[in-house]
């Protein structure tokens, strides 16, 4: 089993849509696969039409093993289920800190789980808390959308130097290029910069596109309602090089 | 509803009505054929499998854990065996052994699909309405597919459609039960009572009568050629009938018994050749492994050759099979077990317990069996060696068929030292057949190459024999005293 996680501090880069169509992908590969909406929004859930059954909570998130599994619903694809996301997690944090929890507490609650499945994959809530610890910890790789600007390239600065502080290992960290916009120069201009840099960029670039943003009004994935599109074909793409790596 | 239920005529999902708006939706159809394989006596169903093929893809499905794994053919055969498939070979081999797989039956299937949606629109539970040729007109079998997490909304379905469902069926069961399975047990294990104080004549009929039947019902399988077990049950009968015969010897008219001794013989030898080349198409993978890929295509000629040559000598069967001779030899076998008063067995000892006669002769032959296996031990001479695996198979035999009247620990134990000694004789047997047999095909052929191929078998079917021969010391060596022992106890 492997776990990939979704993440990044900044909100509105595009997680949620890649963890969406790559968990399909995965799924559609014939892989048992679990998508994990950590994100008290709930996004990835409403793109599934999931709602969460009324007895989840993060009391229950933390316990783990089979109270988890029993919160676990299948989406309407075969080889998909999904966890849902649950309101009370936005008191996740304090819940870890005031319980004095680990930084591997997500790690053990999904023990439990992992045997069910051949990948894992974690939307994040954007921030950096106990709870990206967490994630860090527990994923085996961790993906990071990066719309190529100036703010976001300054806010990935920080997180690499506060991931050092906690040394925490950065090499599990791959980025790619969401949201991009071949018409603008900056996105050019970025994208070169970091490719030089000796930072994980994967070679895959996912474009700003409108049928991404109108997932929220079907509900299903992109990959799912227009596998021909540049969008579909470009989250394929990704999936496959994330593919490679864990190989 | 993991088996599906049948559900009243006309009955139209759709139409259900739920509160809390539930909703439930045609997604599509199909229609498709579904053409199902088995062996001739069902070894498949038996184990509650089912072979079919759906556009020319073969699946198994197995009923008791509900799943279908798709298999991989590796050649196109009118008839199918174990080996005819990539994958799940080990598994179909276990269950069909060398049995041919047989087109039993064809389904015209419609699969309606429907799904249930809750408010949201998500699927909560897929169901499928499936309707077959074969079924009584309007008769529909109903499948839910609980998704998971949605517990309380499938139970919600099966209890409002609860009013319209018939009894729990399985589908393919009830369609298997109409092509009317006849199970019959074509081979020689034996499945009678025999008793300690019973007499030697009664026992010795109901076996007879037993093994006739055996090799009559193998007959139109050999006939029809549907695969090679026909022959080898039959054999196997041919083959324990005249150890009973050759057991009894000293309790027969003598008239009776050479006359059947020597027709039991002809008619084993009319089978010997067919057999043979079985044994080696059998191992035609085994042998191409044994060659380096470049001499594949000559040596694919030799097969042809076999292949062929089992053609000719399948006719041989059936012209021999359709002789008088054939035909009389059973029939008046058939008058002479038969007959009430036994006039098979004529010697005072017809009436004696069957224990005690059945202790003693078994006695005679594993003395027989040491003596001869020292004399292979001394000298390697392959018609020793055969000798001796005719009478590990006569001592095989009649320790079966003798079984209950033993104790079965140690019986059991001896039984299968002997299976052991018969394995690396006939497997030496086997090897020094073949190395004849390419030895004479290599007389007639002129194709430079295909005879580089062969030769390429003969050091491996030496080793082959060498082998065999020495686990055969090996093993005789290690249980010597298990015998000696087991001749013993039953004294």
């Amino acid at each position: 089993m492997k776990t990939i996680a979704l993440y990044s501090i900044k909100g509105g880069v595009g997680k949620t849509a890649a963890a969406t169509n790559l968990a399909y992908l995965a799924a559609k590969d014939r892989y048992s696969t679990l998508l994990c909406d950590l994100d008290p929004q709930g996004s990835a859930s409403y793109y599934f039409k999931i709602r969460p059954n009324k007895k989840l909570n993060s009391k229950k998130l933390m316990k783990g093993g089979d109270k988890l599994l029993n919160m676990i619903r299948a989406t309407d694809y075969e080889n998909l289920d999904l966890l849902p996301a649950d309101i009370s997690y936005r008191n996740l944090d304090l819940k870890l800190d005031k319980e004095d929890k680990s930084s591997g507490f997500l790690k053990s609650a999904l023990k439990g789980v992992k045997n069910h499945y051949d990948y894992i994959l974690i939307d994040s809530p954007p921030n950096i808390t106990l709870l990206s610890e967490n994630i860090f910890n527990s994923a085996d790789v961790v993906i990071y959308p990066f719309i190529p600007t100036t703010l976001s390239k300054i806010t990935f600065d920080k997180l690499l130097a506060l991931l050092k502080e906690k040394s925490m290992k950065t090499e599990k960290i791959h980025s790619f290029f969401s949201m991009v916009d071949s018409r603008k120069k900056l996105h050019g201009q970025i994208i070169a910069e970091m490719n030089q840099s000796n930072l994980n960029f994967l070679k895959t670039m996912i474009p700003f596109r409108s049928d991404i943003e109108k997932m929220g009004i079907y509900c299903e994935p992109i990959v799912h309602t227009k596998p021909r599109s540049d969008s579909a074909i470009s989250f394929e793409n990704l999936w496959m090089e994330i593919k490679t790596i864990l190989q | 509803m993991k088996n599906g239920r049948l559900i009243r005529e006309n009955f139209q999902i759709e139409r259900l009505m739920f509160n809390e708006g539930f909703q439930i939706e045609q997604t599509g159809t199909q229609i498709m054929v579904h053409s199902y394989y088995d062996t001739f006596d069902f070894l498949l169903y038996q184990q509650s499998y089912y072979l079919y093929e759906e556009d020319e893809r073969f699946y198994l499905y197995n009923e008791t854990e509900d799943t279908v794994y798709p298999i991989r053919e590796t050649k196109k055969m009118p008839f199918y065996n174990s080996g005819h498939f990539e994958n799940h070979r080990e598994l179909l081999k276990k269950i069909i052994g060398n049995r041919a797989l047989l087109p039993v039956l064809s389904l015209e299937i419609e699969i309606c699909n429907f799904i249930m949606t809750n408010s949201d629109q998500k699927t909560v539970a897929r169901i499928k309405q499936v309707k077959f040729q074969k079924l009584n007109e309007g008769e529909t079998l109903i499948f839910v597919e609980q998704l998971k997490g949605y517990k309380k909304e499938v139970k919600m379905l099966e209890e409002a459609l609860q009013p319209y469902l018939g009894g729990k069926i399985s589908s393919l069961q009830q369609h298997f039960f109409t092509t009317k399975i006849a199970h019959f047990d074509y081979t020689t294990r034996i499945n009678i009572k025999i008793k300690s104080r019973d007499t030697l004549d009664t026992v010795v009929c109901k076996i007879l009568k037993f093994y006739l039947d055996v090799i009559q019902k193998n007959i139109h399988g050999i006939l029809e050629d549907i695969d090679i077990e026909f022959l080898h049950d039959f054999r196997v009968g041919l083959r324990k009938t005249r150890s009973l015969l050759v057991m009894l010897k000293k309790e027969i008219d003598p008239w009776i018994y050479r006359d059947f001794k020597q027709r039991f013989k002809k008619i084993m030898q009319k089978t010997n050749n067919q057999r043979d080349i079985d044994v080696y198409l059998d191992e035609e993978d085994y042998f191409r492994s044994l060659v380096p890929p470049e001499y594949f295509e000559d040596l694919h000629s030799f097969f042809l050759h076999l292949k062929k040559g089992r053609k000719n000598e399948l006719r041989k069967i059936r012209r021999h099979f359709n002789t008088k001779f054939f035909r009389e030899t059973f029939m008046q076998w058939n008058d002479l077990i038969s007959s009430e008063n036994g006039p098979l067995l004529i010697s005072e000892k017809a009436k004696m317990p069957v224990k005690e006669y059945a202790s003693g002769k078994l006695k005679k032959l594993i003395k027989r069996l040491a003596n001869q296996a020292q004399k292979i031990m001394d000298h390697e001479i392959p018609e020793t060696v055969h000798d001796c695996r005719i009478l590990c198979k006569q001592i095989r035999y009649i320790s079966e068929i003798f079984a209950p009247l033993f104790s079965e620990g140690e019986l059991k134990y001896f039984i299968a030292v002997i299976k052991k000694f018969q394995e690396f004789l006939g497997a030496y047997n086997d090897a020094h057949m073949q190395k004849a047999m390419i030895s004479r095909y290599q007389e007639n052929i002129r194709n430079g190459r295909e005879g580089e191929a062969l030769e390429q078998l003969v050091p491996a079917l030496e080793k082959k024999q060498e082998d065999n021969y020495l686990k055969f010391i090996q093993t005789f060596e290690q249980n010597k005293g298990v015998i000696l022992e087991f001749r013993r106890l039953i004294s």
